[in-house]
C-alpha cells in the first residue's frame, strides 16, 4: 500500500490526479469552513460581478457563486462515490457470477447488461429518474444503475482469464467450495482492473450527476449542484458570465483530476492495460 | 496386494461443436479406452509425447474432467458415481501435482495459507493445530517455517514445487497424481524433486500416477509404465521389463531415444516419420500404422485387441 502510493507520486499524471482529487474532496469536507457566504442567501446584490465582496460574483437572486460552488463541490463528490459504489459492487456481483459460472447463468446476465449498455447513459439515468421521482436518492441510484455494466464486463472478462489459471483448477482438486473459490482465489486476482475502472467510474457519475441536475432531474433548487448552477445560469449568461464561468470550470477540473487519478492508478495497477482504450 | 486405484476402459471425449446453433457435430477423443491398476505405495507412470492425452487422462482420473466413459475405483469406491459433497469429500483422498510450480499456486495467497486451505476445507483443523501441521509439512518437503510468510512470487521454481508437494500432501491423500512435476525445471533441480516425491513415497505410503514424457525421470521413480499414444495406451509393463525389451513399435521408438551411458547396451535410433495424427480424426485400424516401420497390411484394417503375452503385461499390436 505504501509502495502503492510512493509510485503514483513518482507519475507525473498520477501526482497531478491526486492531488486535484484531494483538492475537491477537501473543499466538499470543509464547505462550511471555506464558504464565504450562506450559499442559499439571497443579497440585494443581484449579477454582482467578482470582486472584493464576492469572490465570484453573484447569481441573479443575489446569491454568492463561490459559496454554492463550494457546496456544490459536496453533492458531486457525494453522488460520484455513493453511485460509483453501487456500479461497482453489482458490477462485481454479477460479473463474478457470470464469468465464473458460464452457461446459462453468464448468457441471462451478459444480455441483460447489453440492454442496459445499449442505451446512451444519460439517456438511461433520465429514464429511471423519471419512473422513480426526480430526488438525489433516486439520481444516485439511477446513475449507480447505468454504471453497472461497465464494472460486469471488465470484471467478467477478468474472471474468465483468472479460471483458465492452473491454480484455479488445483484449488477444485482439493476440494474447495465454489463460494471460497470465487472469494479467495478469483476476487484477490481480478482486483486490479477493478479497482482501475472504479477510479475512472468516479469522474463519469460526477459528470452524469451534473447532466442530470442540469436537466432539472438531479438535486433540486434551491441546493446547489455545479449541474443545476449551470442550468440556472442559462437565463443570464450574457448580462453575468461568471455564472455559467465558475461551474464549468469546476465541473472541467474535477472531472480532468479524477480521469488524471485513473490513469495513474492503472498505470500502476495493470500495466498489460497500458495505452488501451 | 490389493490394488489400490483400478482404471477401466476410460473415456474422455471433447465435443466439437459448429454452426448457428452450437450444435455437437463430433468429438475429439482425447482418451479412449486406458485401462490400468496401481497397488497401494506403488508408482504407475504414463508416459508419451505431447498431446497424446496423458494430462487429460489424469485429470479425468481425478474428475477435474467429466469421464465420457469408462470406471475409476479409489479403494474400491467408484469416483464416477460420485456427486456433490462426496466428491469433494473424496478429494482427500486424492490429490494433484501439477507440471507448471508458476501457475498452480495463487499469487495473492500466502504460502502458510495456502498450505492451511486443504486443512480448513475439509474440516481436518484449524488455528494453532492447523499451524503446527503446516510447519511440521514444511520441514518434511524441506522448507523453513518462517516462508510461510512470504508469497509464492518470492521463490524459485524448484521451492515452488516443493510448496505444491506440500499442499497436495496437507490432507494425507492415497493418491497422488503427478503430472509431470519436474519437467518445468532445472535438471539439478529435477532430481532434488524427485528424491524427495521418493521419500515421501515411503516415508508417507503414498501411491503415484506419475505423468511425464521424459523416460529417464520415469525410470527412476516408477514401478509400472503406461505407454500412450493418441489417447491409447499401446503398452503396459513392470518398468524393468519395459526397458530391457519394449514390444509394441512406439515404446521401442521412444526408448531409442533414451541416451545410454555403456556403449555396449546403444540401440540404433529409430527415427518416427510424420506427425500425430489429429485426434478428430484418427486413422482407421491401428492408429499408429500412418508412422510404425513394421506395419503390416492388417494394420491399416483392423484395431488390434489387446494382448498379453506374459503376465501383467499388455500391448495392443498385431505382431504379437
Amino acid at each position: 500500500m505504501k509502495q502503492f502510493f510512493a509510485e503514483l507520486l513518482r507519475d507525473k499524471t498520477g501526482r497531478v490526479g491526486l492531488a486535484g482529487v484531494l483538492a475537491v474532496v477537501v473543499v466538499a469536507v470543509f464547505a462550511p469552513l471555506i464558504a464565504t457566504h450562506d450559499p442559499l442567501e439571497m443579497s440585494d446584490f443581484l449579477r454582482q460581478a467578482p470582486g472584493a465582496g464576492f469572490l465570484l460574483g453573484t447569481d441573479e437572486f443575489g446569491r454568492d457563486v463561490f459559496s454554492r460552488l463550494v457546496y456544490g463541490a459536496r453533492v458531486s463528490v457525494y453522488v460520484g462515490l455513493v453511485a460509483t459504489g453501487i456500479g461497482a459492487i453489482g458490477g462485481l456481483a454479477l460479473g463474478l457470477a457470470a464469468g465464473y459460472y458460464g452457461g446459462v447463468v453468464d448468457n441471462v446476465i451478459m444480455r441483460l447488461m447489453d440492454v442496459l449498455f445499449a442505451f446512451p447513459s444519460i439517456l438511461l439515468a433520465l429514464a429511471i429518474v423519471a419512473v422513480l421521482g426526480p430526488d438525489l436518492g433516486n439520481t444516485i441510484i439511477a446513475i449507480g444503475i447505468v454504471r453497472i455494466p461497465v464494472f460486469t464486463r471488465t470484471v467478467r472478462a477478468e474472471v474468465l482469464s483468472v479460471k483458465a489459471q492452473e491454480y484455479i483448477t488445483s484449488v477444485r482438486s482439493i476440494g474447495v467450495k465454489d463460494g471460497r473459490v470465487i472469494l479467495r482465489h478469483v476476487l484477490p486476482n481480478v482486483m486490479a482492473p477493478f479497482i482501475v475502472q472504479t477510479t475512472l467510474s468516479l469522474s463519469s457519475a460526477i459528470l452524469v450527476e451534473a447532466s442530470l441536475s442540469f436537466l432539472g432531474l438531479g438535486i433540486q433548487p434551491p441546493n446547489p449542484s455545479w449541474g443545476s448552477m449551470l442550468s440556472e445560469s442559462r437565463r443570464i449568461m450574457e448580462l453575468a458570465p461568471w455564472t455559467a464561468i465558475a461551474p464549468t470550470v469546476a465541473i472541467i477540473l474535477a472531472i480532468l483530476s479524477f480521469n488524471l487519478l485513473g490513469d495513474g492508478v492503472r498505470d500502476i495497477l495493470d500495466p498489460k492495460l497500458k495505452n488501451v482504450e | 496386494m490389493s490394488a489400490l486405484l483400478e482404471v477401466e476402459g476410460l473415456q474422455k471425449h471433447f465435443p466439437v461443436r459448429s454452426g448457428v446453433f452450437n450444435r455437437i457435430t463430433g468429438a475429439i477423443r482425447v482418451v479412449e479406452g486406458v485401462s490400468f491398476s496401481v497397488d497401494k505405495g506403488k508408482t504407475f507412470a504414463l508416459v508419451g509425447e505431447s498431446g497424446c492425452g496423458k494430462t487429460t487422462a489424469g485429470r479425468t482420473i481425478l474428475r477435474l474432467h467429466e469421464p465420457t466413459g469408462g470406471s475409476v475405483r479409489l479403494a474400491g469406491v467408484d469416483l464416477a458415481a460420485l456427486e456433490g459433497e462426496g466428491l469433494r469429500t473424496a478429494r482427500r483422498d486424492m490429490q494433484m501435482v501439477f507440471q507448471n510450480p508458476f501457475g498452480s499456486l495463487n499469487p495473492r495467497m500466502k504460502v502458510g495459507k495456502l498450505l492451511e486451505e486443504p486443512l480448513v476445507v475439509h474440516g481436518i483443523a484449524s488455528g494453532k493445530r492447523a499451524q503446527e501441521m503446516v510447519d511440521a509439512m514444511m520441514e518434511k518437503v524441506g522448507l523453513a517455517a518462517e516462508f510461510g510468510r512470504r508469497y509464492p512470487h518470492q521463490f524459485s521454481g524448484g521451492q515452488r514445487q516443493r510448496i505444491a508437494i506440500a499442499r497436495a500432501l496437507m490432507c494425507s491423500p492415497k493418491l497422488v497424481i503427478a503430472d509431470e512435476p519436474v519437467s518445468a525445471l532445472d535438471v539439478s533441480i529435477q532430481s532434488q524433486i524427485l528424491n524427495l516425491l521418493v521419500d515421501l513415497r515411503t516415508e508417507l505410503g503414498l501411491t503415484y500416477v506419475f505423468i511425464s514424457h521424459d523416460l529417464n525421470v520415469v525410470r527412476r521413480i516408477s514401478d509400472a509404465i503406461g505407454v500412450m499414444y493418441l489417447g491409447r495406451l499401446v503398452e503396459r509393463a513392470e518398468t524393468g521389463a519395459l526397458y530391457e525389451r519394449p514390444l509394441h513399435p512406439y515404446s521401442e521408438a521412444l526408448l531409442s531415444a533414451v541416451p545410454s551411458l555403456e556403449p555396449s547396451k546403444r540401440k540404433e535410433r529409430i527415427i518416427l516419420s510424420g506427425d500425430v495424427p489429429n485426434p478428430a480424426s484418427p486413422p482407421p485400424g491401428c492408429v499408429f500404422h500412418p508412422r510404425c516401420p513394421k506395419a503390416m497390411e492388417v494394420c491399416r484394417r483392423s484395431v488390434p485387441p489387446d494382448k498379453e503375452p506374459s503376465p501383467g503385461r499388455l500391448v495392443a499390436c498385431h505382431l504379437y
